[in-house]
């Protein structure tokens, strides 16, 4: 039973990088876009940060004090009575003479026409609940709709290629300036690889800019060796995908590209479908 | 001698075609124009990322437009803030904000700075400069703390300076392009 759950495993398992080996041949297969050569340092690459929100910078005191005044601003036409229509008010003194008048002509209706007059209010009151039911609807397929035309998210996937080297129990990577996610080589992950397979080690929504992402392995003994920083530009709208030859790591230029397997909306908000 | 003239004049238009590439001045855009790409990138760094708050990053033309523009997201599950500044179609900078903004979030229905600076020239921008001298430094978006009599609208605030003189401030309704408010300090 056992053997046969890990057999299941191993073959499900190698399913999926076959998969994902397709996915990356039909990316490589996708023309211009395709097996973009990516730059690999092994010192850190200096980018220039051209200041933002200066202003804000300087005068965030100015700006916060005015929110805050927001929170505590006296409004003084907060909680003001406003004049009720007399003619309401004429209503109940006039069903009320009604009422009180002996042998008048239709006061013995009295009573039919509040009733009627009650089931009137009560029937606007369920058209006008109905009313805010539907534009609430409205509301909530028009924001429904927005989002879907013009959220497209940018994902980028590491994807191993070739034989992982002995010494080497797990990778981490991530984006330089964010959480770097230690990834284990397990042992179905070693023996796919080195039939030719195709192995998803990471994939996280990323920001479509240039950036560094950094790369490095550990060892069984639990050390992590020198990092490999790879400049990318994630296209925006786009499934990336991060090709590393594992097998050119020892070398003095090791490889990776980068193909982008969907292209959503990369320019502007062109809708998804 | 026909060839080396020839040679030479070549050299000297191309020469010149370089510095006239070099010289382009960089695309002005209005902030609405790099809007797209900031919302994406924000989605990708928290999915109920909201735009709070947005200014020029570099100077601003005659027409209201910069070449850089700055946005500032913030993430209520997070509690974090998050800027980008996009030039030309591409982010050039995204950095972790700290400062405690705490503004609400902009809805759609904002005019864009262009039309937000019409107004501030209109009322009283170009008197300013004429009279002093000054010129626009700054514009910037934000919802729920400068409006004058309904602080929850979004208001464009167009700021002007002028050596050896008061600021001159102007706040531009963001929905309807009215000029709600100015004052110099």
């Amino acid at each position: 039973m056992g053997r046969r759950r890990i057999s299941a495993h191993l073959s499900l398992g190698l399913c999926c990088l076959v998969a994902l080996g397709g996915i990356a041949d039909r990316a490589r297969a996708d023309g211009a876009r395709a097996g973009e050569q990516v730059r690999i340092d092994r010192v850190r690459p200096e980018g220039d940060s051209p200041k933002t929100l200066r202003f804000l910078e300087e005068n965030r005191a100015f700006l916060r004090g005015q929110l805050d005044l927001l929170r505590v601003r006296p409004n003084d036409e907060a909680g003001r009575a406003a004049e009720i229509d007399p003619r309401w008010l004429r209503y109940d003194a006039l069903l009320a003479e009604i009422a009180a008048t002996p042998g008048a002509p239709g006061s013995s209706d009295a009573a039919d026409w509040l009733e009627q007059l009650q089931a009137l209010l009560e029937l606007e009151a369920e058209l006008d609940s109905l009313d805010a039911a539907l534009d609430a609807q409205a509301t909530r397929l028009a924001e429904m709709e927005s989002d879907f035309a013009t959220r497209a998210f940018t994902s980028l996937s590491l994807l191993l290629r070739g034989t992982i080297l002995p010494d080497l129990s797990a990778l981490h990577f991530g984006a330089v300036d964010g959480v770097s996610t230690r990834v284990p080589l397990e042992v179905i992950t070693r023996s796919s690889l080195d039939r030719g397979g195709v192995a998803e080690a990471w994939r996280e929504l990323v920001e479509p800019r240039d950036q560094v992402f950094v790369l490095s392995f550990e060892d069984p003994a639990g050390r992590v060796g020198a990092p490999f920083y790879l400049s990318l530009s994630p296209q925006r709208g786009g499934q990336n995908l991060l090709e590393l030859d594992l097998a050119t790591l020892a070398s003095t230029e090791p490889t990776a590209r980068l193909s982008v397997l969907v292209d959503r909306g990369a320019q502007g908000a062109s809708p998804v479908r | 001698m026909f060839v080396t003239r020839s040679l030479a004049f070549g050299a000297t238009l191309l020469a010149a075609a370089a510095i006239q590439v070099a010289a382009d001045p960089p695309m002005a855009a209005g902030a609405r124009d790099g809007l797209g790409l900031a919302e994406a990138a924000a989605r990708s760094w928290a999915p109920d990322a909201a735009l709070v708050y947005l200014e020029n990053d570099e100077d601003l033309d005659a027409t209201g437009r910069s070449p850089r523009w700055g946005y500032l997201f913030h993430s209520a599950t997070n509690d974090r803030a998050r800027a980008y500044s996009v030039r030309e179609g591409k982010i050039r900078h995204a950095e972790d904000v700290e400062v405690r903004l705490s503004a609400p979030p902009l809805t759609d229905s904002w005019i864009d700075s262009d039309r937000a600076f019409a107004a501030a020239e209109e009322k009283v921008g170009r008197k300013y400069c004429e009279a002093l001298g000054g010129q626009v430094t700054a514009m910037l978006l934000v919802r729920g703390a400068l409006h004058p009599s309904e602080p929850e609208r979004a208001t464009w605030t167009v700021v002007y300076r002028a050596d050896g003189a008061p600021s001159l401030f102007v706040l531009v309704d963001a929905a309807s392009g009215d000029v709600v408010r100015t004052w110099r300090g």
